[in-house]
């Protein structure tokens, strides 16, 4: 089966469902990465994506296959996740993590190691990918995601901000942000000295 | 530009090759860059690196999808079965029927109701109004009141 994603999306439209499925299937491994890095590891991110394609399934009709389906369909989830960030935020759950504070703050205080992430890392490699989330936890969800999408994920700046909904200028400052934000963040944590002199006013409205 | 300024644009790969000599110099020197280069670099190399067991829920959410509705010329047809019209119709007539006879409704929402009723007959032909609305509601049913 080698339909495009517009040849997909056109059958979907007109009631093939095993089209829908093999679209879901193309973008799923992608939404799902996304939601894992912006939501981390709990239950909420299958819901994430479940409820992106859901979403984009009910939108299919607004959708122009003139444009890849790829950024569309990340923009829903990451739209999704930022939400989701922001109510977790207020509700002040931090229902991924099974580490304990203590235990994040410790592998936290590794990160600041220069050369490069260690053997001894590699082999606790979740442990540590929990707590570099649990850092990012502590970012504007906003600048999280424009973080992930551009470091983590590796993407160029104008796809970061179709993604977003954003311009190319505004998607760049969300990262620089972020890039800050995670030292401050870094160095408001006991035992962690990153040299980094924190601005009291750098109180973002991006 | 201060060179502590340079590290967006150093990891954003944007200097030129004698500018990431330069700026390489200057993290040997510099705690607080090179700290935070360090700090970035291995955060996203423990999010890369990371593997991520994932599930294929395609089938699963295609299913889920065409169960809420079918395709949105499906959703009028379906409308049109008799027995999903005739459930529609019942609910219609009790919330009508509580909409008009709730004790606690303030006098004067009435009025608005009617004003919008009649307004909307006034300028538009009473059945098209009549399918718009009920298939919002039909979709308000199939969603099971989740709306989105
Ligand atoms: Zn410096």
């Amino acid at each position: 089966m080698d339909s495009t994603d517009a040849t997909l999306v056109d059958r979907t439209r007109n009631g093939d469902e095993r089209a829908f499925a093999e679209l879901v299937r193309r973008y799923q491994a992608a939404v799902w990465g996304t939601a894992h890095r912006l939501l981390g590891n709990s239950s909420e991110k299958e819901d994430a994506v479940q409820e992106t394609f859901l979403r984009a399934f009910t939108a299919l009709g607004k959708f122009d296959p003139k444009y890849p389906f790829g950024p569309w369909i990340l923009r829903i989830a990451a739209n999704y996740c930022i939400d989701q960030l922001r109510k977790r935020k207020s509700g002040k759950t931090r229902l991924w993590s099974e580490l304990g504070d203590l235990e994040q703050e410790r592998l936290l205080r590794d990160f600041t190691r220069d050369g490069g992430v260690e053997s001894s890392v590699k082999s606790d490699l979740e442990s540590y990918a929990e707590a570099a989330r649990s850092l990012l936890d502590r970012l504007n969800p906003k600048y999280r995601a424009a973080f992930v999408l551009r470091e983590v994920e590796e993407r160029e700046y104008d796809e970061v901000a179709e993604i977003l909904g954003t311009t190319g200028a505004a998607a760049r400052v969300r990262v620089c942000r972020a890039r800050s934000e995670l030292q401050k963040k870094l160095s408001e944590l006991p035992g962690i000295k990153t040299g980094k002199k924190r601005d009291a006013n750098e109180n973002e409205k991006l | 530009m201060k060179n502590c300024e340079l590290l967006d644009r150093y990891r954003d790969g944007e200097l030129n090759d004698s500018q990431k000599e330069e700026f390489r110099r200057h993290l040997a020197v510099c705690r607080e860059c090179r700290t935070a280069n360090a700090l970035l670099d291995n955060l996203v190399s423990v999010m890369r690196d990371e593997t991520i067991t994932m599930s294929d829920m395609a089938d699963k959410i295609a299913r889920r999808a065409f169960q809420r509705i079918s395709s949105w010329d499906g959703l009028l047809a379906q409308w049109f079965r008799p027995g999903l019209a005739f459930a529609t119709a019942c609910l219609s007539i009790a919330l009508c029927a509580f909409i008009w006879f709730a004790p606690e409704r303030p006098p004067d929402d009435s009025m608005e109701y009617e004003t919008l009723l009649n307004q909307a007959d006034a300028s538009d032909p009473a059945s098209e109004i009549l399918t718009a609305g009920e298939s919002d509601f039909v979709l308000m049913l199939m969603w099971g009141g989740n709306t989105q």
